[in-house]
This record gives structure tokens, C-alpha cells and sequence, in this order.
């Protein structure tokens, strides 16, 4: 079990390497100049735009660039954003918190929602009942999510007035940004949920449970839901990490301060300090998640451990 | 290891399935599941419309009508007119036949690189299997957005490599899906059993690995039919999609969105049909997942 | 006794009509916070580390005041300096105003403002408004001497801009870093609090030395997706927003409860040559038949949807009045020109534009391409997200026209020096023209208006007409939603807004 531990977490930590030279990399090929981004529209002179160059290290070396980030980064400093000047570690740290509650919200929303749905069909598969189930769970995941958000603020904050639109406050502002990334999870939570619940139906301790005469529901709950859980938390699981690093679109619509939205600025105005700290921080969620999903699998099931 | 979330059900078990067969189940499953028969015929009308609909297109769906901007349905213009008064309809007509080449490209380049890198790794193993799984996982774990930038920015920005940037970072999923199929049946007895009566790796690849991996490929292809209408879209919305005039429908919905209370039906005829066309992928793909699942039977 | 009750009445309106006050006014009333929706939110509200960005400039304006400042008819008027002279071709004299003090208790004086020069010809960002300050002596506790390095006739407007407010002496020393978020001024406003990407709230500055505003806060949000900029405001969620989206102006025009405010800006739109393309840059004729295909008035009206002014001349004519220099829209005499040039079966030039970045600028170039379509010059057109379109600005190989636009931020006509001066640092034409380069120098050391105006006017002939090396296209307009609620709110043409009289009615 250790040598597998090790070998994931290593894995893990190489792939994170590689995600951090593939962003200084891919932000040097990436066109567009941050010096002239800042200075543009204004009489700067060429003087000024060599010191601002210089200042920023854009002079210097790719490999240099590199090197010197992740020196930073091993220090714990990430340095400062070129746009606002802020600690990137603190600009993290703002959105970080923001992105884990909305991620939370919409986890928990996709999964009362999706298990509810997922057991309701697979209780009566291929009736009309699961067809409705399972077309209403897909029919979220066709709709655009800029759409549909665009839709939900438009029903429920213009006509409505039930909830905020947009921005972060009291828990009312959570609702619609949870509701919009949910729709993406809850078909995948449902739909595991069913299959996971028929298999476990048709098992034979299932069925010896109904003819010794236990009522439909205790079957359910008791039996059916226990042993179908550990399918339906993996995929939990690695829903999380898809939350967490999908949110762009969402945080965008909602002007949610989040960690899609800081990265999409950050991009749109070549600030790479932060560009940078916020891909690795994506990876290292995306990343860990994963790990820590195939720990927890190796834990329940020891086959996979000397696969 | 394979496990993607969304796709990772059937990955596990790969089926042994002749293509006379899998017809065979295609027809069981569309007469047994409902789903899945309203998502073929959606399938089904959006290829037609692919094919014929420009014949239909009652305008020349980039001419502009200054003068007649977002004008509600009417007699001349049955769906009404977008911002720039083109005639809604022709662009829905035409726009089909670019949405669908969009999703199919961006599919295809996943497909064709993403399953034959997994089939690569899973048969071979070894060295190429390790660096590729690392491969893998960086670009999983990279943010797809920041790739687009960077494909669209070097590029310029268009349809074609909004597609290009949607394709790639679609590979991984097929990569897994492939790469797990393979590795099942590389255990099989009778691929070791062709190899041992002398058969190439190109021969067993060709007549015993591929015919078990195409299944799970389809499905996932199918589903990221869907996954690729909506990302597009997605692009089109940050502004890294297909450019003005061409009528792609997520290019249409993103430009309609200023418009959801004064001319709602600029975003909702493009929406509706992207919907339309998500949904029939969705309900296809999701019943042939079923199908192929040997505990869904 | 009814009767009596009504006749009051009456006597009370007519009284209020009399003396010119709409009945409204009368609940005219301090306090409340306007709720403004932006785009973007500040990135520095240090005005001498400023970085891009228009809504850094309104907040800064709000937060601190310059010596001097230039009001809506864009006329400079005094604020922390009471008068100004020049004592020399190089040298200002201020007085300063008396009894000010910063929002944090520090007095207002010369020292305090020789410090504060010091600190702008330190600043990399702000060297093109303040690259000419040699230095300052303190002559006494209200007097200033500003000497510069050569003649320079923009230095008020720029000390007058944004970029020249002062901040508080002790707040330099103390928290020079922190500058960009709590920045100590004197002006109106004191940053409240900020949280980064979800509000930014000013409060009114109880130390304030002018007539106290009467609004108790102004509240920033800002906005990543405009949709949702605009259905927050139909939620009623907002009281003001920073331009809305331009095809639904109309339709909030015609909404009772709202009103749009417009105000012609310094910035200009406008299509270059490249001067170092083979092709355009040593072909006057074939420029000149470009300039005559535009038909600036269908795009101004059809696409620009009403909300610029068409532009007949490279400088805007708020910034400095000038007779009209661009080639009028003739199609006749494009095709005619292009003939001349050798081009008569037609000819193909790469026109590239940005996306999103002024007004209607993409949809302005696809109606150009339209436009010389018309007398046969077909363009290869290439949309660019601003990043990328800025970088490719400055390259000069295989491009002939591209559609860009220029801020005057001081109203002062030298803004686009280094867009036009030889080896300018923003010179994406690519121009080398000695005519040029000698009258933009004529302008900043030239001290007299009325000179100034005829040197301003040459330099626009020239570039427009003589050299035909840009055609203009339009002046940007501002413009902003309120609801009826928000009274006495106005525009400034340098991109700013004016609330010292704004209140808000129930």
C-alpha cells in the first residue's frame, strides 16, 4: 500500500511540474505584449517602457523566468500581480474560499438532486417514469450554461425579484451560480446513481431481502443505498474537482469573485504572475482530487493495488 | 485508473461485439428505450438539416437589413431577424450545417488522435504508456480555457481553431477510454494466444483490439457530440469562437444574449436549436452507454 | 376651508415655479449611496502608478484633487491651486489654496505638494504626462515653483488629469505600498472598502475643503458579462451603469423609468496606413481612395447605432477646434484615384481590427470591408482579441490598415505623440515624416492657445489630407443609464463623472 501511495503522490507532483512548465511556456507563445497592455493609449516614452520591461523581468530568459517562478513558488512567493500590485498569494487566497463554497453549494445541490432523480429511475427502469427521469436530467446538461444562468437571473432576479443576481454576499446570492453549474454534475450523479442502484437490485441479497417481505422502501434505504454509495462517492468526488475548476463561464455570468473569473482577467491582460498561480492552483485541485479518489478506491477495493 | 467521471461506466467492460450485432442492439435499444428513440430522431432531422437545410434558407443569411434590426417573426421573416436584421431563419437553416461540421471535426481530431494514443498505451504499455499517462494528465489538468486562448490567439481567432482547441482538450477522455478498453483485452487469452501463432501486432491490433475499443469510442464520441456543440458555444461567449457573419448557432446565442429583454427571440431561436441538437446527442449516447453495459442488461 | 387648503397649494407650486425649482427639488435631500455597475474595477488608485484602465481615472478623480482642474467644457479652473502663472517659458508659479487638509489630517501646503512632484517624476507609469518636471522649489507655505526641462504647454492639463492628484505627505511616507488601494487624497470621497472583484464603496470626505457632496456613498461593482451588467439593473439592483450595451440604448431610452446620459468624449476612432508597407505607405492616391470609399455617416448612424459623432478630422474638435481635414465619401473619386494609382482592376489589402474594445469597433470594420468592397478594394479582414491586436499593432510586415483609437485623457492635443512621432513607442504606423515630428514639438513648446490651435490644425491637415495616412471615423461618445431615481448626475468628456451635485429622490 505504500510503495502505491507513493507512487501516486509522486505521479501526481510530476504531472503539476509539467503543468507549470507548460504555462510559462504556453504564456510565452501566447501572443500579446503585457508591457505594451498596461502603457497603450498613453504617451509613454520608450524609456519608460524598457524600465517597466525590465522591472517585470520580461528581459530576461525563458528558462530564467522559469527557474526564478519556481523558486518563488517553493518559498511560498508568487509574487505580485502586475495589474493591481497585490500579493498573488493573497489574491488566492480571496477567491479561493469563494470558489470552494460555490463548488460546495453546487455539489450538494447536484447530489440531492441527481441521487434523487437516479433512484426514482432506477426503482422503475425503462417505464415512463425513468424516460421522464432521465430526459429531464439531460435536457440541463443541453442548455449553454451562459444561457441558461443568463435565463435563471432573468426569471428570477428581473421578474421575480426572488434573488440577487449577481455578486457575493448572503447565501441568497449563491443560489442561481450553484443552480447553473449544478445541471452539468446532476446528470452525471444520476446517472450513476442509477446504474449503481440496478446493479445492486438485481443482486441476490436485494431480492432475498423483498421475498423474505421487506416493505419496497426499506429495501431501499437499508439494503440498495449502502452498498451503492461507494460507486456514487467517487464520482462525487471527482465532481468536486470538476466544480471547482469549471467555473469560469459561471463566475463570469455572475460576477462571482472567484477563481475562473480572476483567471480569465488575468489572461485578458497577460498578468502572468497570476495566470500562472492560478493554473497551478487548478491542476494541483484537479490533481490531488484525482489522487486522493484513487487512494480512497485502493483503500475499498485491494484488487487495484497490484494491478 | 480510468475514471473521467462521466465516461468511465462502461470503460471497464469492453464488449466483444461484431458489427452484425451491435446493429442488432442498436435496433433493441431504440425500441425498448424510448430516450433513445427521440434522441435518434433528433439526430436524424438535425443531419438533414445539415444536408438540405441551406436549400430552405429563405435569405442570403449574412445579408444585412440595417434598417429592419431585430425585428419579431413575421410574414417575410418567419423566425425574425437578429441585430443586424439578418433573416433568423436561413441563419438557424444554414447555421446547421456548421454547428454539426464543428462538433463532428472537433469529435474526430479526439477521436483519431485521443483513441489510437490510448489504444498505443494500453496495448504497448510500458515507458510510452507512463509518459503518456503524464501527457495525459497535464492536459487534464490544465485549464482548457487558457489552451483555447493560446490555440485561438496564435491562430487568430475562428471557427476552425476554436474547433481545433475544443478537439484537443477533448483527447484525454477518449485517450482513457481507449486505453482501458485495450488493456482489458490485452489480457484476453486469445490475443496472446494470435500472438503466439506468429500473428503481427498490426494484425491483432486491426482484428482483435480495435473491434472491442470501437465500442466504448463511439459512446463517448456520441456524448462528445454534445460536449463539443456546448463548448464551442462556450468559446463563442468568451469571444474565441467562430467570427461574424458565419451563423454558427453558438456565435448566434452568445451575440443574441444583449438582447433578452427588448428582442428575446435573437438568443432563443439559436438556443432552441442548440438544445435541440445537445439533447438528441445526450439521450443517444446515453442509452448506447446503457446498452453497452453489461449490468445494465 | 377646502377651498383654502387648495388655493395654498397652488400658491406653494407657483411659488416653486417662480423661482425656477422643479416641484421635485424640493424633496431634493442628502444622503443615501448611488450603486454604479462598471465593467471592469480599478486596478491602481494611485494616480501616480496608474495602470490602464478608464474607471482607475473616475475614482481617482473622486478621491483626490490637483492643483488644477479641467471642468466640463473642458476649461481649466482652479482646485488646490487657487492661481497659476508662468513666470518663464519654463517655469510655473502656484498658489496654493489655504486651510486644506488630506482625509487623514495632514495639511494641504507647498512642501506637501513638492514632495508629491517629486514622487510623479519617480513614477515610470506617468512619465509621458510628467517626463518634463525638472523640479520644485518651495517659495513659501503657499507658494510653488514648477521649473521643466524644456517649454511645455501640456504640463497643466496633465497635472490637471487624474495622474496629477496630490496625496497626503504622511501617507507617502507611511504607506507608500498600499497607495494603490487606500489611496489619501483631499478630494470629496474616501475609499471605504474594497473587496477585490465584488464592491468598491467611497465614502463622502467629512475633511473635504469644497462644498460637501451630497450623496453618503458611491458604490462600484463590476461586471465581467455586460448582460448581466444590464439585468441587474433592470432588477433593480443598480442606479447607474457605465455604458451599456449600445443596441439597447434605444431601448432604455424609451423606458419611463429610466434615462440615458451622453457626453462626447476626447477619444477618437479611426483606420491607419502602414507607412512601411510597400503597397499603402509610398501610394498617396491609393490612401486617398480608401479615404474617399468611407462613408463615415452610415457608419456612424446605421452601426455605431446613433451614439458617436462622425469625425472629420484626426483631433477631436472638443479638444481643439479645427476646420474639417478628411476626404468626403465619394465613391466616383475613390475609383477614379485608384486608377490613377495603377489599381484600376482592383486591389487586396489585409484590414485588421479589434474586438471589444470601442464601441461597435467590430462591426464598424465588417461595414468598411463592405465599404471599399463597393470601389473595388477587397480586404482580407482579421478580428483580434486586444491582446493579441495590440502586439500585432507595432509589427509592420504584410498589414496595410487597421482600426484603432486614441484617448486624449487631459483634453490636451499632444496625447498622440507616441503614436505619431518618429520611433514613437505606440507607433503602428510606422510614420517617419519630419513635418510631423517638427509640429507636434511647435505645440508642446509653444505657450500661447491661439498659436497652438493653428500649429494643431496644420498637423491634422497634414496627416488627414496632405499625407492621407489616417481616416477618421468618429468621436467617441459616453454614455450611461440611470434610473429616474438619480438626479443631477453629469458626464465629463475626459471619461469621468460628475457627482459633486448628485442626489438620489425616493
Amino acid at each position: 500500500m505504500a510503495r502505491f501511495v507513493l507512487e501516486r503522490l509522486s505521479g501526481a507532483i510530476l504531472t503539476l511540474v509539467m503543468v507549470s512548465i507548460a504555462v510559462v511556456v504556453l504564456l510565452a507563445i501566447a501572443p500579446g505584449d503585457p508591457v505594451l497592455l498596461m502603457l497603450m493609449g498613453r504617451d509613454a516614452t520608450p524609456d519608460a517602457i524598457a524600465r517597466l520591461r525590465h522591472e517585470l523581468g520580461l528581459d530576461r530568459p525563458l528558462h530564467v523566468q522559469y527557474l526564478s517562478f519556481v523558486g518563488g513558488l517553493l518559498r511560498g512567493d508568487l509574487g505580485q500581480s502586475w495589474q493591481n500590485g497585490d500579493p498573488v498569494t493573497l489574491e488566492l487566497a480571496r477567491v479561493y474560499p469563494a470558489t470552494l463554497r460555490l463548488s460546495l453549494w453546487a455539489l450538494g445541490l447536484s447530489t440531492l438532486v441527481g441521487v434523487g432523480l437516479g433512484i426514482i429511475a432506477a426503482l422503475r427502469p425503462y417505464t415512463l417514469t425513468d424516460t421522464v427521469a432521465r430526459a429531464t436530467v439531460l435536457l440541463g446538461v443541453s442548455v449553454p450554461i451562459f444561457w441558461l444562468a443568463l435565463m435563471l437571473i432573468l426569471v428570477f432576479s428581473v421578474r421575480l425579484h426572488w434573488l440577487p443576481s449577481s455578486g457575493r454576499g448572503t447565501w441568497q446570492h449563491l443560489v442561481l451560480p450553484a443552480t447553473a453549474l449544478a445541471t452539468y454534475s446532476v446528470a452525471i450523479i444520476a446517472r450513476m446513481t442509477r446504474a449503481s442502484f440496478l446493479e445492486v437490485l438485481h443482486q441476490d441479497y436485494v431480492r432475498t431481502a423483498r421475498a423474505k417481505g421487506l416493505a419496497g422502501r426499506t429495501v431501499v434505504l437499508r439494503h440498495a443505498l449502502q452498498n451503492a454509495l461507494i460507486p456514487i462517492v467517487t464520482v462525487l468526488g471527482l465532481q468536486l474537482g470538476y466544480l471547482l475548476g469549471g467555473a469560469v463561464v459561471t463566475e463570469t455570468v455572475f460576477a462571482y469573485p472567484g477563481l475562473g473569473w480572476l483567471m480569465l482577467n488575468a489572461i485578458a491582460s497577460r498578468d502572468y504572475p497570476v495566470v500562472r498561480a492560478v493554473v497551478l492552483a487548478m491542476a494541483a485541485i484537479f490533481v490531488l482530487v484525482n489522487a486522493g479518489v484513487d487512494l480512497l478506491y485502493a483503500y475499498l477495493d485491494p484488487r487495484i493495488r497490484y494491478a | 485508473m480510468q475514471r473521467t467521471g462521466r465516461l468511465d461506466v462502461f470503460a471497464d467492460e469492453p464488449r466483444r461485439a461484431g458489427a452484425a450485432r451491435r446493429r442488432g442492439l442498436l435496433w433493441v435499444i431504440l425500441t425498448r428505450d424510448r430516450a433513445a428513440a427521440v434522441g435518434a430522431v433528433l439526430i436524424a432531422g438535425l443531419l438533414a438539416l445539415a444536408v438540405v437545410g441551406p436549400w430552405f434558407a429563405p435569405y442570403d443569411p449574412t445579408r444585412q437589413d440595417l434598417q429592419a434590426r431585430r425585428a419579431t417573426a413575421s410574414r417575410e421573416h418567419l423566425l425574425g431577424t437578429d441585430e443586424f436584421g439578418r433573416d433568423l431563419l436561413s441563419r438557424v437553416l444554414v447555421g446547421a450545417r456548421y454547428t454539426l461540421a464543428a462538433s463532428v471535426v472537433a469529435v474526430g481530431i479526439g477521436t483519431a488522435a485521443g483513441a489510437s494514443l490510448g489504444l498505443a498505451m494500453g496495448y504497448f504499455g510500458g515507458r510510452l504508456d507512463r509518459m503518456a499517462t503524464r501527457f495525459v494528465d497535464m492536459l487534464l489538468a490544465f485549464p482548457y480555457l487558457l489552451l483555447a486562448i493560446v490555440v485561438v490567439g496564435v491562430l487568430g481567432p475562428s471557427l476552425q481553431n476554436a474547433v481545433l482547441a475544443v478537439g484537443i482538450t477533448s483527447l484525454p477522455i477518449y485517450v482513457r477510454v481507449a486505453r482501458a478498453a485495450t488493456l482489458v483485452v490485452r489480457q484476453q487469452e486469445f490475443v496472446a494466444a494470435a500472438l503466439a501463432i506468429g500473428g503481427s501486432h498490426g494484425h491483432t491490433i486491426r482484428r482483435l483490439v480495435l473491434p472491442n475499443v470501437l465500442g466504448p469510442v463511439v459512446v463517448t464520441a456520441t456524448v462528445g457530440m454534445a460536449h463539443a456543440v456546448h463548448a464551442t458555444a462556450g468559446l463563442s461567449f468568451l469571444g474565441l469562437g467562430a467570427q461574424p457573419p458565419v451563423p454558427e448557432w453558438g456565435a448566434m446565442l452568445s451575440s443574441g444574449r444583449n438582447y433578452l429583454l427588448d428582442a428575446p427571440h435573437v438568443a432563443t431561436v439559436p438556443g432552441i436549436a442548440i438544445v435541440v441538437a445537445m439533447l438528441g446527442f445526450n439521450l443517444l449516447g446515453d442509452a448506447l452507454r446503457d446498452a453497452l453495459d453489461p449490468r445494465m442488461r | 376651508m377646502r377651498r383654502w387648503i387648495v388655493g395654498l397649494v397652488a400658491a406653494a407650486v407657483m411659488a416653486a415655479l417662480a423661482l425656477g425649482v422643479p416641484p421635485a427639488a424640493m424633496s431634493q435631500r442628502p444622503g443615501g449611496t448611488l450603486r454604479m455597475g462598471t465593467g471592469v474595477e480599478p486596478l491602481s488608485l494611485d494616480p501616480h502608478h496608474y495602470r490602464a484602465g478608464g474607471i482607475d481615472l473616475v475614482v481617482i478623480s473622486l478621491v483626490t484633487d490637483g492643483l488644477v482642474w479641467i471642468d466640463r467644457s473642458l476649461k481649466l479652473v482652479p482646485r488646490l491651486a487657487e492661481s497659476w502663472e508662468w513666470v518663464d517659458t519654463k517655469t510655473l508659479r502656484f498658489k496654493l489654496r489655504k486651510g486644506v487638509v488630506f482625509s487623514d489630517g495632514t495639511p494641504w501646503n507647498a512642501e506637501a505638494a513638492r514632495l508629491n512632484f517629486e514622487r510623479m517624476m519617480k513614477a515610470a507609469e506617468v512619465q509621458g504626462f510628467f517626463g518634463q518636471l525638472a523640479g520644485a522649489d518651495v517659495v513659501d507655505d503657499a507658494t510653488i515653483l514648477l521649473r521643466l526641462k524644456n517649454p511645455y504647454a501640456p504640463i497643466l492639463r496633465n497635472l490637471a488629469a487624474p495622474v496629477g492628484g496630490m496625496l497626503s505627505p504622511k501617507a507617502i511616507r507611511e504607506q507608500d505600498r498600499t497607495m494603490a488601494r487606500r489611496p489619501v487624497g483631499t478630494g470629496p470621497f474616501v475609499v471605504e472598502e474594497w473587496l477585490p472583484r465584488e464592491r468598491l464603496v467611497l465614502a463622502r470626505n467629512p475633511r473635504h475643503w469644497g462644498t460637501p457632496p451630497k450623496l453618503d456613498r458611491i458604490q462600484f461593482r463590476p461586471f465581467p458579462e455586460e448582460s448581466t451588467r444590464l439585468l441587474a439593473f433592470h432588477a433593480g439592483e443598480l442606479d447607474v451603469i457605465q455604458n451599456p450595451v449600445p443596441s439597447t440604448v434605444k431601448a432604455l431610452e424609451r423606458d419611463q423609468r429610466y434615462q440615458v446620459l451622453r457626453v462626447t468624449q476626447t477619444r477618437n476612432l479611426w483606420m491607419g496606413f502602414k507607412m512601411q508597407d510597400p503597397l499603402v505607405g509610398r501610394n498617396l492616391k491609393l490612401r486617398q481612395a480608401v479615404a474617399h470609399a468611407i462613408n463615415r455617416t452610415a457608419l456612424v448612424r446605421l452601426v455605431a447605432e446613433g451614439l458617436a459623432i462622425e469625425a472629420r478630422s484626426f483631433f477631436p474638435t472638443i479638444v481643439i477646434p479645427l476646420p474639417p481635414s478628411a476626404y468626403p465619401y465619394d465613391t466616383s473619386a475613390a475609383k477614379r484615384l485608384l486608377a490613377e494609382a495603377g489599381f484600376a482592376q482592383g486591389v487586396r489589402l489585409q484590414l485588421r481590427a479589434p474586438q471589444a474594445r470601442y464601441l461597435k469597433d467590430r462591426e464598424i470594420a465588417e461595414a468598411i470591408q463592405e465599404q471599399l468592397k463597393v470601389v473595388g478594394i477587397q480586404t482580407d479582414l482579421k478580428i483580434m482579441e486586444w491582446g493579441a491586436f495590440s502586439q500585432d499593432l507595432l509589427k509592420h510586415e504584410g498589414q496595410q490598415l487597421w482600426i484603432q483609437g486614441w484617448g486624449f485623457l487631459t483634453g490636451d492635443p499632444d496625447a498622440p505623440r507616441g503614436l505619431l512621432y518618429s520611433g514613437g513607442p505606440f507607433n503602428s504606423f510606422g510614420l517617419r515624416n519630419p513635418r510631423v515630428d517638427s509640429l507636434f514639438d511647435r505645440g508642446t513648446t509653444t505657450l500661447d492657445e491661439d498659436q497652438r490651435k493653428t500649429i494643431y490644425a496644420e498637423l491634422d491637415r497634414v496627416l488627414v489630407r496632405e499625407e492621407a495616412v489616417v481616416v477618421p471615423i468618429y468621436f467617441q461618445v459616453g454614455f450611461f443609464a440611470i434610473t429616474r431615481k438619480v438626479r443631477d448626475l453629469y458626464l465629463h468628456p475626459l471619461e469621468l463623472i460628475d457627482v459633486s451635485t448628485t442626489w438620489l429622490s425616493q
